[in-house]
């Protein structure tokens, strides 16, 4: 519930920011200029193939020689995200170029993956050893959450329209800077969770900047000038970072994103 | 209903599952010749040696190894397949200090040489066993160490290298390249 209002908040100081008299930062605005503007507010989802990570500290947990992986993880790399844009319209209407405020959550996690019905669904993992003994833990599942707040810059083209719809293509990127990073361990047995510390260590935080470029296509249901809706795909979308991606490295990735776009000029 | 009948069935399977993967052999393998595991010290329960010119190697059919006490003398039996048909090499080491499993940690770091008169090597074929007259050989443990698991001790890591020349019905023949990554635990200990 704290979320939603939040969000509404947002979307109305972003109105109000732009029609409190006319005026945007302190310029006036020209009944033309605004005919342009528009408050895009989006939602979407994106997923990634990501690269097995080759983690020398995680036994191995095939009985089979094959071209496979020796470790049968299973993994994730999820991105959440909203955002609030304002979008102009240029070029007869048929390119638009938006930017704002765009929050991401990431979501990663590394686990097991049991292939038959007698497998696990924890695989092990060794730390704190010394001369004289070896150490493994059973793990479930290593959970990161990471939440961004970052920029979006997007231009749209859109060739033709048909009555009240409008198809477009476009192209992105993001630039988003970590503001927070919740990380978890599922142990086998809870008693081990003393150790979390422990084996959070072993793997690399979620980093600093992360971004991504992507192109994409969608439809927009609306006449110009009037509220519309938005249904976009992007696809590919290639993820850049500081360092380490964290958990695991995703590599590309593809998702979809609706969005409500809002006239500045009723 | 028959599908119920299949659910249920399933079910019992998934619910019977037990985790074996400690008693499991898994399968790394080396970079350079890919028909021998890799060298490691997980307790995989693997070995792997050059045997002439073919690869004498464990099996998921067989435990493939047993640790035998009997009177005075430790035996490692590895037990394996070589061009799918079941073989074995038992190593047999004059000691009368090991009596359970934990006392094999006193072999970390040591190294044996099997051309010692004391000590016995055997190779078992199908059903055919062959003493072997030792030429020249090593059997070094690496590392042996305690293996916990959440904090219990599940056994010992007992990991190695070993190679061996031998005459074998008068025909001289050799083993290299070795080695050898065990879970051990009271399952696979003998002491008679």
């Amino acid at each position: 519930m704290r979320k939603h209002f939040l969000f509404l908040l947002l979307v109305i100081c972003a109105r109000q920011l732009v029609f409190s008299n006319n005026k945007l930062f302190g310029e006036e605005l020209s009944s033309e200029l605004l005919s342009h503007l528009y408050l895009n507010v989006s939602i979407g989802n994106q997923f990634y193939d990501c690269l097995s990570p080759d983690y020398d500290f995680v036994r191995a947990s095939t009985n089979y020689y094959s071209s496979y992986e020796s470790k049968t993880l299973s993994y994730y790399f999820d991105q959440i995200f909203a955002d609030v844009k304002i979008e102009y319209r240029f070029f007869e209407e048929k390119l638009w170029l938006s930017s704002g405020l765009r929050y991401s959550n990431l979501l990663s996690s590394l686990g097991k993956y049991a292939y038959y019905e007698n497998s696990s669904d924890y695989f092990y993992l060794t730390t704190n050893n010394d001369e004289n003994t070896s150490n493994f833990y059973r793990v479930q599942n290593i959970d990161y959450s990471a939440h961004y707040l970052g920029l979006p810059i997007e231009l749209r083209y859109s060739p033709f329209s048909l009555r009240f719809i409008r198809v477009f293509f476009k192209a992105g990127t993001e630039f988003n800077f970590l503001f927070q990073e919740n990380k978890s361990v599922d142990f086998k047995t809870t008693e081990m969770e003393n150790y979390e510390g422990d084996i959070l260590d072993l793997f690399d935080s979620s980093p600093g900047l992360y971004g991504s470029v992507y192109l994409g296509a969608g439809i927009h249901l609306g006449r110009p000038g009037k509220t519309g809706f938005r249904l976009e795909a992007n696809f590919p979308v290639f993820p850049f970072c500081s360092g380490s991606f964290g958990l695991v490295e995703p590599v590309f990735g593809g998702g979809a994103e609706f969005s409500i776009v809002f006239p500045l000029k009723f | 209903m028959r599908k119920f009948v299949i659910y249920i069935f399933l079910f019992a399977i998934i619910s019977c599952a037990d985790d074996t993967e400690l008693t499991d052999s898994i399968y790394v393998a080396d970079s350079e010749n890919p028909e021998l595991t890799a060298y490691s010290e997980w307790g995989y329960n693997t070995f792997g040696i050059v045997y002439e010119r073919n690869v004498f190697t464990y099996s998921n059919n067989v435990v493939p190894l047993k640790v035998i006490v009997d009177t005075n003398y430790v035996s490692f039996l590895m037990q394996g397949q070589m061009n799918y048909d079941y073989m074995a090499l038992k190593i047999s080491i004059p000691d009368s200090s090991i009596t359970s499993y934990q006392d094999l940690l006193n072999y970390n770091n040591t190294i044996i040489s099997l051309a010692a008169e004391d000590i016995f090597v055997e190779m078992i074929e199908e059903n055919t066993s062959y003493k072997l007259n030792i030429l020249s050989g090593e059997l070094n443990f690496l590392s042996i160490k305690r293996l916990m698991v959440d904090n219990i001790e599940e056994g010992i890591i007992l990991s190695g290298e070993f190679n061996l020349k031998f005459v074998k019905e008068g025909i001289p023949e050799s083993m290299s390249n070795g080695r050898f990554d065990f879970a051990v635990n009271d399952a696979i200990f003998f002491a008679f």
